[in-house]
């Protein structure tokens, strides 16, 4: 038995899609239900629903020996897992935002506001830049529009939020895509099974 | 009275079996003292993955620490005019845990071989190390790997120095997508990369990825590595059945400290390795002893989830 844990949403839906394209389905359809478990022992395979940011988390402690998960959220976890293979959906850009009249002051720390402190602190420290890190949860765009950041680190898809919101891309810092991750313990006692996935979803993606 | 070891907690069963068995090696027991000045700690950080570390003032005012690794002490403390050391120890170190943000002790059990180390006596180790996991749990996953893989590769690929961490990052992740555009970015030839994605796709069975790695020996690096892990493997193979062995090339410790063979070990209950070792001979050239040495540790804390019911 394989256990995958998946993102609850859109990047988990696609990705239960790649996988049910390679037979590793399941009879319920796991958007219309509140099961968090979905098991099907003809197919080998059992689903966990989780919330993205968890998904690292299931794998590492090696309850789910595979997680699917955005490159943003597996960096951002440091989680001490395998990155088998990039499944090439949910892609998207890490980016750094800001006002559409925003000009630096190198004189004092730049302020920005994100959900993904590590990454941007490893960006920043690469540019030999000092920066001061607000932690957000949600409506990142909100922190310079206010004057609360100088800039945003966030993830952009289409820039319509951005454009709305007056603001725009001011350097972009690494492309995005969900990411097929493995325990690096379960992948030594489960390796055939793992490689078969591996396998036919590097089929599947062609 | 005979005492049944199977009805001991895990940890006390491991001790007193593997205690029996180094013993029958050669190797005597080691007992240390519970601190060490800090400068030890401060002066090798690399050494302890940058470690968080317990100190306070003695009564003299010296500063000193908790011990957070017992191989430096080992290794600090080794006369060079000595023969070979071989000794063994339990102690408890006491280490900063990301994951709950505060400090553990944890209880090790560990082996260090310093001194002229043959081959055969690399295997007698690895040996010593798989016997462990094996009395912890017959599922159990002893992979092997060699520090002139991932040298050689760094080399091959034509890798400045600021870069290696990052081609390190992606071989321990074994992500070659990753590998590879690093590689695109330094200019690394296509053959070379068409070798090490021979690497990355061959499965860890002990003979399939030696034999990828012995299709992909592009310098002597690897050539070397190759060499001693066949040699290991038949010296373990001489006394053990061998059926766990794996190499797995993901496997790696730092460039600074380690060269030659490393190893993990897994057992099927715990979801990160249980046991980690290997060749360190450059951590004694950085005491300035010219020898070499070899050791593992296990950490018996994590062992109470294979505890019998009481």
């Amino acid at each position: 038995m394989i256990n995958i844990a998946l993102p609850k949403g859109r990047l988990g839906n696609k990705a239960y899609k790649l996988l049910e394209a390679c037979g590793y389905t399941i009879s319920e359809l796991m958007d219309e239900s509140r099961k968090l478990v979905f098991r099907n022992e003809e197919s080998g395979v059992q689903y966990f629903l989780v919330k993205p940011t968890d998904v690292p988390v299931y794998v590492s402690y090696g309850v789910a020996d595979l997680g699917v998960v955005g490159k943003d959220v597996l960096i951002e976890s440091d989680a001490d897992v395998y990155s088998l293979m990039d499944l090439g959906i949910g892609k998207c850009r890490m980016c750094v935002a800001a006002k559409e009249d925003y000009v630096e002051d190198k004189s004092r720390p730049i302020i920005v506001a994100t959900k993904f402190p590590n990454i941007a602190r490893e960006y920043y420290a690469k540019e030999d830049r000092e920066i001061e890190v607000i932690k957000l949860y949600g409506s990142i765009e909100l922190a310079p529009i206010l004057g609360m950041s100088d800039v945003i680190v966030d993830i952009v898809e289409t820039g319509t939020t951005l454009k709305e919101n007056h603001l725009k891309v001011f350097e972009e810092i690494m492309p995005l895509s969900a990411q097929l991750i493995a325990n690096k313990t379960n992948y030594k006692f489960k390796e055939k099974e793992i490689r078969e996935v591996v396998a036919k979803l590097g089929e599947a993606i062609k | 009275m005979l005492i049944d070891t199977n009805k001991l907690q895990k940890d006390e069963q491991v001790f007193l079996e593997m205690q029996q068995l180094f013993q029958s090696k050669g190797y005597s027991l080691y007992k240390m003292r519970r601190f060490e000045e800090y400068s030890l700690y401060l002066e090798n950080k690399k050494f302890l993955n940058g470690e968080n570390v317990i100190t306070f003032n003695d009564t003299h005012g010296k500063l000193m620490a908790l011990k957070p690794d017992v191989t430096l002490s080992i290794v600090k403390n080794a006369r060079t005019e000595d023969a070979n050391q071989k000794v063994y120890y339990r102690e408890s170190v006491y280490r900063f845990d990301p994951a709950s943000s505060t400090f553990k002790e944890i209880n090790q059990l560990g082996l260090e071989f310093i001194g002229a180390i043959s081959l055969d006596d690399m295997g007698t180790i690895c040996y010593l190390a798989e016997q462990a996991l094996s009395v912890i749990d017959n599922k159990f996953v002893f992979a092997i790997s060699h520090m002139g893989i991932v040298t050689g590769i760094i080399e091959a690929m034509g890798i400045s120095l600021e870069n290696r961490d990052d081609v390190i990052k992606a071989i321990k992740s074994r992500n070659y997508e990753q590998l590879k555009e690093i590689g695109i970015k330094n200019g690394t030839s296509e053959d070379v990369l068409k070798k090490i994605k021979g690497i990355f796709d061959a499965s860890t069975e002990f003979k399939d990825s030696l034999k990828a790695l012995k299709e992909a020996s592009f310098n002597n690096d690897i050539k070397v590595a190759v060499e001693e892990l066949e040699k290991v493997y038949e010296s373990i193979s001489k006394i053990s059945k061998g059926n766990n062995i794996r190499l797995d090339f993901t496997i790696i410790n730092d460039i600074a400290y380690y060269n030659g063979i490393i190893f993990q070990g897994f057992v099927s209950k715990l979801p990160r390795a249980i046991l980690s070792g290997g060749r360190y001979d450059r951590l004694l050239e950085k005491f300035n002893k010219q020898k070499g040495a070899m050791g593992f540790a296990l950490s018996l804390s994590d062992l109470a989830v294979y505890n019998p019911n009481v």
